[in-house]
């Protein structure tokens, strides 16, 4: 009874090494045919396709992520990495939405792109931000707040006093890779790299844009003050007059 | 001579030059659709270079049926919300100069020696796109053109608004539900899967891939024409390699009838790898073009009916005069095979890419009459009454044996060109070399055989050989005899913000394919539409475009 028990364990464990090794060559398979011309065929961000992009494409081997729930120096989660494939980036960002990809291939796509960082497989619970179920309702007072923090936190040295991303330190901007940045102009929603509702951008805010000059505002100023910001940033310039407070 | 003037229109000189200049500036406009670009929210660059071109991302989007590469959409057709309307506006200002070198008197519609200067707007006009996926596996394309393009009528130059319907076609896609485009069916009219598209290179409608528009007949095939026929096209991948190919059953006319029974036959592969590094991706590949035509292929349909033959043969009974003419419906074949090779590498941070075609095209008779060209026969010359001195083709009457002669025409050509990247998204560089030889062409010898006497106003006989039948024809070139053409072309391409290109191009050119039109003694442009050969015209031209996509 005991062989017995322990051929099934064996077999199991086998099972399940051997079915990892094939949803990792498939999720290469479906890398090298819809990531690899951005993102080159060993993940170094360097595509054939690369060069001409003013983004450039992420290197997957840094486990650098722009977007993502977890706090500053930790891994993305599997959902972030999910989230950011299936939505896109922003649309100056040529990271299209792969949410015409098969959910399966999707898994399969991040699992292998996921083995390219070992801590992913370390850091199983790496620590998670924590954000609120449903947004603060915005108020003219909060909007008022907000851009008092949108001064007095120099927003402005980058993103513009008026938002249109002309800061006098917008020139000198470098992503960690030594790329130019070209900042998003906040009037044009369409391109934040990680979404324009109120929830996307206290997630932006609190987690900062990794590899970028956007910080982390956790810890520099509350999660209340943060949706302050928030809202400032959404009545000013997502949806200007829409969201005004009633 | 019995009248056929009537079917050879005279066209003022100018006029005539203005079209064998234009001769290059056939509507190809770019080509670039930002309907995707709005469905799926992503800027140009995603899969351009450059309007047009496209990248590698956007050929991977393109062979998958205008869909994300790895992905199949599964929307039902009648669930489409919106079909995507892509446009673009352009306009271009040439400063152009023509030098004739021709040192004989030219055939009708060549320029004598000179220089010729012109200096013109042109290609006002526009397009607009349609295309994208209609439900899954099935996606189409359609192109309309709305351009004013030059245009001559009963001797009178005109620009008259033109729309074309280019391209228009339905592909059945990922029949094996690959999502990766590994095969794929398409019907209609349709750009082949040339090495290099023409509608999407980066050199402006006056610099064509040169090897790709010789057309011995004038209305003849051009491969870098869209063509009417059906195709299986895909792409297979092998780890970090990729095989395209490409099996296309076509009209030989490059348009919507084919009067010949057979039909031709294109094909395609290409191997690419792509590496890790500086070095990114190598491409070679090889293509075939095997076609047949016949003269009631051609524009106007040339090929005379039984009314008109009986006519010519009546007046020639009667009058005695004597006329050229086809009489026979014969097949043509001719081929095209090519092969091509690219480079993309990264040198001090600046891509390029560097690409190159050699390609070879026979065709077996340009007079598309099979071997059924009647032989020179002297209508005077020294042994006849009349004491003509010049050889032309004549019908011979019935009763007396005809002697035909096949004539061929053979040609290889290609071009070599990078596409440099200088700023992003932004600036790129473009220079690209062509050239052609046609080692045999109207007026040439053939084998040592002079199988087409040329002009008889043309100047004096440079030699005498001696034939394969055993006559001696007097072999004089037409147009000084050149058979090179060589083509230099650099463009600065620049997009100021996405939907706008501005173009800067200086091009220089030695020589040109033309349709010189002999006398009518000699052949009647009304029912064959021309043979091309290269004529010493050299012409440099310096170009600024605008293009507006939207």
């Amino acid at each position: 009874m005991r062989h017995f028990i322990g051929f099934v364990l064996l077999f199991t464990m086998l099972s399940f090494i051997v079915a990892q090794d094939i949803d990792l060559k498939r999720g290469r398979k479906i890398y090298l045919e819809s990531c690899s011309p951005c993102h080159g065929i060993t993940a170094k961000g360097d595509g054939i396709v690369a060069a001409n992009l003013q983004v450039k494409p992420r290197d997957f081997n840094t486990g650098q992520y722009k977007i993502k729930t977890t706090v500053s120096g930790e891994v993305p989660l599997h959902e972030d990495l999910y989230t950011t494939l299936s939505k896109g980036m922003g649309q100056r960002n040529t990271m299209p939405a792969w949410a015409y990809m098969r959910g399966d291939d999707r898994e399969a796509v991040l699992a292998y792109i996921e083995s390219l960082y070992p801590r992913f497989a370390t850091d199983e619970s790496p620590q998670v931000i924590s954000f609120p179920v449903t947004a603060p309702p915005m108020t003219a007072e909060t909007i008022r707040l907000g851009k008092g923090w949108y001064d007095g936190i120099e927003c402005g040295k980058c993103h513009g006093l008026s938002g249109h991303g002309d800061g006098p330190s917008t020139a000198a901007l470098r992503d960690e890779q030594g790329h130019k940045i070209t900042l998003p102009d906040l009037s044009k929603p369409w391109l934040f790299i990680g979404g324009n509702t109120r929830m996307d951008l206290f997630r932006t805010l609190k987690t900062g844009i990794t590899g970028s000059a956007m910080p982390s505002l956790d810890g520099i100023i509350t999660d209340e003050q943060i949706w302050e910001l928030v809202d400032f940033l959404a009545h000013e310039f997502v949806q200007p007059g829409e969201q005004a407070p009633r | 001579m019995i009248n056929i003037l009537h079917f050879q229109p005279r066209v003022p000189f100018f006029h005539v030059l203005m079209v064998i200049v234009f001769l290059g500036l056939l509507p190809q406009v770019a080509f670039a659709t930002p309907g995707y670009g709005r469905k799926y929210g992503k800027p140009c660059q995603t899969c351009h270079v450059a309007i047009p071109k496209l990248n590698d991302f956007g050929e991977r989007f393109r062979v998958n049926g205008y869909q994300l590469p790895g992905t199949i959409e599964e929307t039902a057709p009648w669930s489409i919300q919106a079909v995507h309307f892509s446009g673009m506006l352009h306009e271009m200002v040439v400063n152009r100069t023509i030098k004739s070198g021709m040192d004989a008197v030219p055939a009708t519609g060549l320029p004598a020696k000179g220089q010729y200067d012109v200096n013109s707007f042109r290609d006002l006009g526009g397009h607009i796109w349609m295309g994208g996926v209609l439900g899954k596996h099935l996606s189409f394309f359609s192109s309309f053109g709305i351009e004013q393009e030059l245009e001559v009528e009963g001797g009178r130059f005109k620009s008259p608004t033109s729309v074309h319907w280019e391209q228009a076609f339905f592909a059945y896609n990922n029949v094996l539900n690959s999502g990766t485009g590994l095969l794929n069916l398409r019907f209609g009219r349709f750009e082949l899967e040339l090495p290099y598209s023409s509608l999407r290179r980066l050199s402006s409608a006056m610099a064509p891939y040169e090897v790709y528009n010789i057309r011995p007949v004038k209305g003849a095939v051009s491969l870098a024409a869209p063509k009417v026929g059906m195709s299986v096209y895909g792409v297979h991948s092998f780890g970090l390699s990729r095989l395209r190919y490409d099996f296309s059953v076509l009209n030989g006319t490059n348009a919507h009838f084919d009067t010949n029974l057979k039909k031709d036959i294109y094909g395609r592969l290409a191997w690419s790898r792509y590496f890790a590094g500086s070095l990114k991706k190598v491409t070679v590949g090889g293509m075939g073009y095997f076609g047949t035509q016949n003269l009631r292929d051609l524009a106007g349909n040339p090929f005379p009916n039984e009314a008109m033959i009986e006519y010519w043969e009546h007046e020639h009974e009667e009058l005695g005069e004597e006329f050229n003419v086809h009489t026979d419906p014969e097949n043509v074949n001719f081929n095209r095979l090519g092969v091509d090779a690219s480079l993309d590498f990264v040198l001090f941070g600046y891509h390029l890419n560097i690409f190159g075609q050699y390609l070879i095209g026979h065709d077996d008779d340009i007079d598309m009459t099979d071997e059924h060209m009647p032989y020179f026969v002297a209508s005077g010359g020294s042994d006849d009454a009349g004491g003509d001195d010049h050889v032309h083709k004549t019908m011979t009457p019935a009763s007396e044996e005809i002697e035909w002669l096949t004539r061929p025409f053979d040609y290889t050509g290609g071009f070599i060109g990078v596409d440099l990247i200088l700023i992003p998204a932004k600036l790129y560089l473009s220079p690209r070399f062509d050239w052609v030889n046609i080692t045999n062409q109207w007026a040439d010898e053939v084998d040592g055989d002079a199988v087409r006497f040329d002009d008889p106003y043309d100047v004096p006989a440079a030699g005498v050989v001696e034939t394969r039948h055993g006559s001696d024809i007097g072999v004089r070139k037409m147009t000084g005899g050149v058979n090179d053409i060589y083509k230099w072309v650099v463009q600065l391409h620049y997009h100021p913000i996405q939907p706008v290109a501005l173009m800067l191009e200086y091009g220089w050119q030695n020589n040109l394919f033309g349709y010189p039109e002999p006398s009518e003694t000699l052949y009647n442009p009304n029912w064959a539409a021309g043979m091309g050969r290269v004529v010493s015209i050299d012409t440099t031209w310096l170009m600024f475009m605008v293009m507006f996509a939207f």
